[in-house]
């Protein structure tokens, strides 16, 4: 029998590099990658220039902030990228139906898992390259040794390939790049126990541990160090995953290469559904308050179908939403109510920060399923071809996402309210049993003490919520899939949160907001750039007034007019602009004031 | 082989100044980029006729229903449903047509009667009409006894048959038909033609394409033979073959004839050739000049005794294969 040795051909890699290299979007996210770092480490240097006075001696050795600054932005670019351009590696191909194609061919299961890998691992080290000339530059300042900036370029590339193989061994499992998505950074963060034990052993016996093992706890992988030993500690506990990634991703290949797609939020909520159920018979006997009764449309059809027939369009499943969220949120704030007042503040800000997370995330998946999902299902023709205005389409669909939001309206002034009661000084919680009507009393009592942290907090919800479902509508509109939609409608919001902070604010976290507001026109500049900024100052400024004045009531006003205007601005636009978004003639004679006006919000 | 000069074949038939005709497309051109995916065509189609339109994957024709449906909004020419211009005014158009592409789009989530009663209102359709109207159109389409069935678990024969109710909801005057009975076993395939066929009795318009070219020949009036988003060819089947001048192969084995006979056969009216095989012969027919029947009588009128009398059927796929080289825009 002849062996047939195997050829360095990688004609996979080659496929997916040329397909890249052809796509004027690869140069365009480039660009604004290189355009990002150079301008962050730009501000970093003239930070460096001001605190030298210009004396060009004086900036020797102050390389070590710059060099930190440009590693830390490229572990969050790879954070943010790398498993948007990781997790379609595989299931793109199952969803094309075209991964069987390759499994017959005489490319191995690994192999092409190999080469999947590497073709989207390539374009995340064209992205580390790009930091080069700037590492460079910070060495040459001083004050980095030459094994910090050796460890700074290993420690970016073994996370890549860290992240990259969960990336794909998800890609492997799931059926859909959005679960593909949603696995790698739920799997991620579940593996961070596992990274901390696994450096604190290894250190323990090679005898590296330098920072005390408190540090660990919050950060496993330190991104540069000065000792080869931790270096290869570290390289070893990323590394060993790797390979476990890798080889669970050659098993999934070929076992889930038919798995059937199933909605992961859809099936997380019908198990919620038998919870819940079981949790109402085993409580009430089975006691129903709201029934889904099914009707059949009125006069609007799309409406209609969104909330009475997509399961978690429903009335039952929102009220299970807000359920889910409000429970737990509601037992952790009168949990925390008996703490001192700085840390009772702390966690109920931290949860606000967590349910808005939801929320964004809830409201991007709702909307950009509306136009992709019609597409996917091949039923967009016949909602055009029919008598109904693009502009009636469009309103009948977000009326789903106003429902949506409706529902997450409540945990998040939920937290308002605990917020001002808490500021307050939790009034009428010593009056023990008759707490339950005192507390509630005093907690609504409490918001005209606050009543700009109130004001402010609500706009924040009646402003960026809507105008967060209108960019995922237009991005869903936009894009084939929900994949893609729902992808760069994240990268864009996550990005819009955290950039500006990172531009406008290099102090310590606790101190970003007294940075800020001491510098008015960078403070302008900052809200205007990102909302997160506006409830990082409202949270922070508006209960503990920091600044022992209302300045951050100007800030915050100035932001809610411009993105007030800029959703309203979006809405109109989308709408006037309905028939070309959705790809149908428009009527000659057509414009807002001869069109129905509808349900609108 | 297409012929030397496309442009010569122009419709026969054109619709009298008196009639709007229902449907008008003049000298169409749709880019997609760099693909000019449509050509300067040109149709007139009167109302009630049903109008096939052939061609091979690529040459145009779901482009061309879709410009008709208000669905490419990126074209040059003229399109006019019932004199109404489908560029300046859609929105009157989408109350004229019913449009069914060449795939069935499901709603998983939703039952026949549901999915009806979802159209009905996106036709806004009264209220109080919307059941009988239903009822209606299933009646039509034999799907009565489907009306509390999950879209989703139909046969595709089933389906396509939905469909075509959910188009005949608000009584359209023209169906654009994409493809129907694309992907149907052959059961689901008649069904369809017979009720494209009542429908036709309804007096709707039809413009309809399909690859199945014996169907088109067995249900429409004319046809329209498109390649690389250009009209090659467009009439009746009949003029069609005229205009392409076909001819009919007729094989005929003679019963104690000799070779002289052939020669006489060859001066028949109409007769082109005749190849002598082994065992027949292969006489090649201008059915323009004489019919099959006139041949037979010619033959017997020759005092030749006939054993076989064959026609070869000439259909569509020959007048197909005849004027398309299988090119895509």
């Amino acid at each position: 029998m002849i062996r047939r040795w195997p050829q360095l051909g990688l004609p996979l890699l080659t496929k997916e590099l040329i397909e890249q290299a052809a796509q004027r979007r690869t140069y365009f996210v480039r660009l604004l990658y290189a355009s990002l770092l150079f301008l962050l480490a730009y501000l970093e240097f003239e930070r460096i220039l001001a605190a030298s006075g210009s004396n060009t001696l004086a900036m020797l050795g102050k390389g070590t902030d710059m060099f930190h600054q440009v590693i830390n932005l490229q572990f969050l670019g790879i954070l943010l990228f790398l498993p948007s351009l990781a997790c379609g590696a595989i299931t793109a191909e199952k969803e094309r139906d075209s991964l069987t194609m390759l499994l017959v061919t005489r490319l191995g299961p690994f192999t092409i898992l190999f080469e999947k890998l590497l073709g989207r691992l390539v374009p995340m080290f064209t992205f580390l390259l790009l930091s080069l000339p700037l590492l460079a530059f910070a060495y040459s300042l001083g004050g980095v040794s030459t094994l910090e900036l050796v460890s700074g370029i290993v420690m970016l590339t073994m996370i890549c390939i860290y992240i990259g193989s969960l990336a794909v061994m998800c890609s492997s499992w799931c059926g859909s790049t959005v679960s593909a998505f949603v696995s790698t950074y739920a799997i991620g963060l579940l593996s961070y126990p596992f990274l901390v034990l696994g450096s604190m052993l290894l250190d323990a016996r090679f005898n590296t541990l330098a920072t005390g093992s408190f540090y660990y706890a919050v950060a496993p992988i330190e991104l540069t160090t000065d000792s080869l030993g931790k270096l290869w500690v570290q390289v070893t506990v990323l590394g060993v995953p790797c390979l476990l990634f890798i080889v669970l991703g050659r098993l999934f290949l070929v076992r889930r290469a038919h798995v059937i797609r199933r909605n992961l939020v859809l099936t997380l909520f019908r198990r919620l559904d038998h919870f819940f159920f079981w949790l109402n018979e085993f409580t009430t006997g089975g006691v129903v308050l709201v029934r889904d009764d099914v009707q059949l449309p009125d006069d609007q059809p799309i409406t209609w179908r969104e909330t009475q027939k997509k399961t978690l369009g429903t009335t039952r499943y929102l009220i299970r939403v807000l359920v889910s969220i409000e429970t737990p949120l509601f037992l952790v704030l009168a949990a925390v109510a008996g703490m001192a007042y700085q840390a009772r503040l702390g966690v109920a800000a931290e949860a606000l920060y967590v349910v808005w997370a939801l929320a964004v995330l809830l409201i991007a998946v709702q909307a950009t399923s509306l136009v992709t999902g019609e597409r996917s299902h091949q039923t967009i023709d016949l909602l055009l071809a029919s008598p109904m205005t693009s502009r009636e389409i469009i309103l009948q669909k977000h009326y789903s996402v106003r429902r949506l939001m409706y529902v997450l309206g409540v945990p998040l002034g939920t937290i308002f309210l605990f917020e001002s009661w808490f500021a307050n000084g939790t009034p009428g919680l010593e009056d023990g049993p008759t707490a339950v009507i005192t507390v509630p009393l005093a907690a609504l009592a409490s918001t005209f003490f606050h009543f700009d942290y109130i004001l402010c907090s609500v706009l924040s919800v009646l402003v960026y919520l809507p105008l967060c479902s209108w960019i995922a509508l237009l991005i869903g509109i936009k894009s084939r899939s929900q994949a893609r939609a729902l992808l760069v409608t994240l990268l864009l919001l996550v990005g819009w949160a955290f950039l500006p902070v990172l531009v406008f604010v290099n102090d310590q976290p606790e101190t970003i907001v007294e940075s800020l507001l001491s510098r008015p026109p960078v403070a302008v500049a900052a809200c205007l750039c990102s909302p997160s900024v506006i409830i990082l100052i409202n949270e922070t400024d508006g209960l503990n007034n920091v600044m022992g004045t209302n300045d951050h009531l100007a800030f915050t006003l100035i932001n809610f007019a411009v993105y007030g205007l800029g959703w309203w601005g979006l809405r109109r636009w989308c709408l006037a602009h309905s028939n070309q978004l959705l790809g149908r003639i428009a009527d000659d004679d057509s414009d807002l004031g001869s069109q129905p006006a509808g349900d609108v919000l | 082989m297409p012929p030397d000069d496309p442009t010569s074949l122009k419709p026969t038939d054109p619709v009298p100044a008196d009639v709007v005709p229902v449907v008008s497309i003049e000298n169409l051109h749709v880019h997609y980029g760099a693909i000019h995916a449509v050509r300067g065509i040109s149709i007139e189609i009167p109302p009630g006729e049903v109008y096939g339109f052939i061609g091979p994957n690529g040459a145009g024709k779901s482009t061309t229903i879709k410009v008709l449906a208000t669905l490419i909004g990126h074209f040059t020419g003229t399109a006019k449903i019932n004199g109404i211009d489908v560029a300046r005014r859609p929105q009157e158009v989408r109350e004229q047509i019913g449009y069914m592409p060449d795939f069935f789009g499901v709603y998983e989530d939703l039952n026949v009667r549901e999915y009806l009663h979802f159209f009905a209102a996106a036709y806004r359709i009264p209220r109080k009409q919307r059941k009988t109207v239903i009822d209606d159109v299933l009646e039509l389409t034999d799907l009565t006894h489907k009306i509390g069935d999950q879209v989703d678990s139909l046969s595709r024969g089933m389906k396509q048959r939905l469909a075509l109710a959910r188009v005949l909801l608000h009584d359209p005057q023209l169906l654009l038909l994409d493809e129907p009975a694309s992907g149907l076993d052959p059961r689901a395939r008649i069904e369809v033609r017979e009720l494209l066929k009542a429908l036709t009795e309804m007096g709707k318009t039809i413009l309809i394409s399909s690859h199945i070219l014996h169907e088109l020949a067995h249900l429409c009036t004319r046809i329209g033979i498109i390649e690389t988003g250009e009209m090659v060819a467009q009439g009746s089947l009949q003029e069609i073959y005229r205009q392409l001048q076909l001819m009919r192969i007729v094989h005929v084995q003679l019963t104690g004839s000799d070779d002289g006979v052939v020669d006489q056969i060859r001066k028949i009216k109409g007769v082109a050739d005749v190849e002598q095989h082994v065992d027949r012969l292969a006489i090649q027919l201008r059915e323009d000049h004489a019919a099959v029947e006139d041949l037979h009588e010619a033959l017997v009128n020759l005092g030749v005794k006939i054993h076989m009398f064959q026609p070869e059927a000439m259909d569509m796929e020959t007048a197909f294969m005849k004027l398309t080289e299988g090119k895509t825009a």
